[in-house]
């Protein structure tokens, strides 16, 4: 069931960018306060099956929107974005929530998951809108390479920060996706909970083979990985500082 | 997993979900409470008189008659001749009749003077006869009697609240207050015997035999009435009411208009059916003013619950972006919204049956003890189905409110 109007030079998975991205130009519609001021202005940018990246700039950047675009939930003003294969774009409200379940695992800041149900509960929940069965050795399996087996059962309200970022890791690979989203997933941490937080989650990610897009503005972050990208850049009239050493997004 | 989140997101915020159960559950126990008392009510009214054709009594409103006769509700204001008693017995049309004297009362039970007849025709509900569960050796259970002047036969409450046995001595006291200004001379009447439980008035009356009554109620006789015999007694010259069993039904409204013709001692023939129904028209309305009177107060408490729902749908918000971000489709919020909705109108409900059943079990002893008002102890959910089928389409209904916002702040969390 492949959307009409696929054309030949749709890329095959097996060599193709888990996400891609082409002439994204994005403006807020409505906004009284900044008239169609563009916030995002993305030429190309792609991310390989596997690869980590991560985004960074200051708040107010478009971050987040960027990340609600790729997660589909957020169409942009005009471009083309491919997840997993399949042109956003072209999509219904319905199938880019179907391609949200099962392609993509979103770790955010807080609240990633259900604070009233336990842990096992919030893995069934996503294995269960990814339309997948619920695979209760593989979820034990993960909570336990999280350090989380003894807090399966407990409801996530009673976890502390720490192990719920964990947790949130476990919900976000559990359906298996390509993409593994994070936007500022350790700002709520104190600094041993952030490196504990991020050597599992690049672990996990290496070991499922998913791809990582990391979005922080904590630049000490950068070293955990392979690309790392100036959302700032793609403002219009930024010109990239030559000495940061840093890859502009190409604008 | 819907239903799961669902119940687990309500437990989430008990302080709100148990007040929106009270609320509803209130309303809907008024509502069943209400239904069920008045056919209750209705039934209990019904089955306390059959097979009797006319009631005639000196002239008044045919309600009243059917109130004091029948209901002990009231005192009869004038009474009726012994003459008129005995020409309307002698009529060819007339199978049986028997008196009814009343305005006396024991304790708070109405004292009713009557005859031996009484017990041979008068019939409640599915026309069954008066039998009794106990009485004195002398008397046979199928088919009481008054073997003595003084003998009494006592209703089955009267006898189970003040404790009454075949055999026992009792005073009578004369008005219908439960306690009489001025007791009647020292007469012990005897228990003779214990009614079988009816559901009727009958339950909460003493019977004696009208001759003695007369004669209690007559200084220089009730002197003499500790030894009397039934040569001593006095005929009784006038009685409250006549109950009249015809030979034939047809005639009974050639019967009924020969009665109520104009006569120097002028009379009221009523038929207790029609009586009954028109009393139930009286009571129809203010029934149903308090059937609308609930089914508002429903509705009251549906939208107060959904506005307290509503409340909490804003404060869900990070959930709901929550869950959009895993996957769930608007629609899938709209139906968790609903499923909530659904169960609290499904626990509410089974609070409101719960309460009132306990309700009507609790409340049947006083209703009897302190109005008369004989009703079942079982609550009946007769015809309540359509209520529930209405109040839970009200609550989904009421439901789309919340359950819309959640839609919109979901779809709002796209940009």
């Amino acid at each position: 069931m492949h959307p009409t109007g696929l054309t030949a030079d749709q890329p095959t998975a097996d060599e193709s960018p888990i996400l891609e991205i082409r002439h994204l130009l994005h403006a807020w519609p409505d906004r009284q306060k900044q008239p169609s001021q563009t916030l995002l202005d993305i030429r190309h940018f792609q991310l390989q099956a596997g690869e980590r990246c991560f985004l960074h700039g200051p708040s107010g950047s478009g971050k987040s929107t960027l990340l609600n675009i790729i997660a589909g939930l957020c169409q942009p003003s005009t471009g083309e974005v491919w997840l997993a294969h399949q042109p956003l774009w072209r999509l219904s409200a319905r199938q880019r929530d179907r391609l949200r379940a099962t392609q993509t695992g979103v770790i955010s800041q807080t609240l990633n998951l259900l604070p009233y149900l336990t842990v096992s509960d919030n893995l069934q929940l996503m294995q269960r809108f990814a339309g997948q069965h619920n695979d209760r050795d593989w979820q034990a399996y993960l909570l336990q390479q999280l350090n989380l087996s003894a807090q399966a059962n407990q409801t996530v309200a009673q976890l502390s920060v720490g192990q719920q970022q964990r947790a949130a890791i476990a919900r976000a690979l559990v359906h298996r996706p390509a993409l593994i989203i994070a936007d500022e997933p350790t700002s709520a941490l104190d600094n041993d909970n952030k490196d504990a937080f991020m050597k599992l989650l690049l672990q996990q990610c290496s070991a499922s083979a998913a791809s990582l897009l990391f979005v922080s503005h904590d630049l000490s972050l950068q070293p955990h990985f392979d690309r790392v990208l100036d959302i700032a850049a793609c403002k219009p009239g930024y010109r990239a500082a030559p000495q940061s050493g840093q890859e502009p997004l190409p604008c | 997993m819907l239903m799961r989140l669902a119940v687990k997101s309500l437990l989430q915020r008990k302080l709100a979900v148990t007040l929106i159960v009270l609320a509803m559950s209130l309303s809907l126990a008024t509502l069943l409470l209400t239904r069920s008392l008045s056919s209750e009510l209705r039934s209990s009214f019904s089955n306390s008189i059959s097979g009797t054709d006319l009631i005639v009594a000196a002239r008044s409103h045919p309600l009243q008659v059917l109130l004091y006769s029948v209901f002990r509700m009231g005192t009869p204001t004038q009474a009726m001749s012994a003459a008129r008693w005995h020409e309307t017995d002698q009529l060819p049309q007339t199978a049986w009749t028997f008196p009814v004297v009343l305005g006396d009362s024991h304790q708070g039970y109405a004292v009713l003077g009557t005859n031996d007849d009484y017990f041979r025709h008068f019939r409640y509900g599915r026309r069954q006869a008066l039998q009794l569960s106990s009485a004195l050796p002398a008397i046979t259970l199928q088919q009481p009697h008054f073997a003595e002047p003084l003998h009494v036969f006592i209703g089955a409450t009267v006898a189970r609240e003040r404790g009454y046995r075949p055999g026992d001595q009792l005073h009578l006291s004369h008005g219908t207050h439960g306690h009489s200004f001025m007791p009647h001379t020292e007469v012990d009447f005897v228990v003779a015997g214990i009614l079988q439980p009816t559901g009727t008035p009958v339950d909460r009356s003493l019977h004696v035999h009208l001759q003695a009554l007369a004669a209690l109620h007559n200084p220089q006789q009730a002197l003499r009435l500790a030894n009397a015999t039934w040569q001593d007694l006095p005929a009784a010259d006038a009685i409250s009411a006549l109950f009249v069993g015809l030979t034939s039904r047809p005639l009974l409204f050639q019967v009924q208009n020969y009665l109520n013709q104009p006569h120097q001692e002028p009379v009221s023939a009523v038929i207790p059916g029609v009586a009954l129904s028109e009393f139930w028209q009286l009571l129809g309305n203010a029934e149903q003013v308090l059937q609308a009177l609930s089914l508002l107060m429903l509705i009251t408490s549906l939208l107060g619950s959904m506005a307290m729902l509503q409340v909490t749908v804003a404060g869900r918000r990070q959930e709901i972006t929550l869950l959009r971000m895993i996957g769930a489709r608007p629609l899938y919020l709209f139906i968790l919204l609903e499923t909530e909705v659904l169960l609290l109108i499904s626990a509410s409900w089974l609070l409101a049956v719960a309460g009132a059943a306990a309700t009507q079990w609790l409340a049947q002893p006083l209703l009897a003890e302190h109005h008369g008002l004989l009703i079942e102890p079982l609550l009946s959910l007769d015809g309540s189905g359509l209520y529930a089928g209405l109040s839970i389409a009200l609550a989904l209904l009421a439901g789309l409110l919340p359950a819309l916002s959640a839609y919109r702040l979901s779809l709002a969390a796209q940009h």
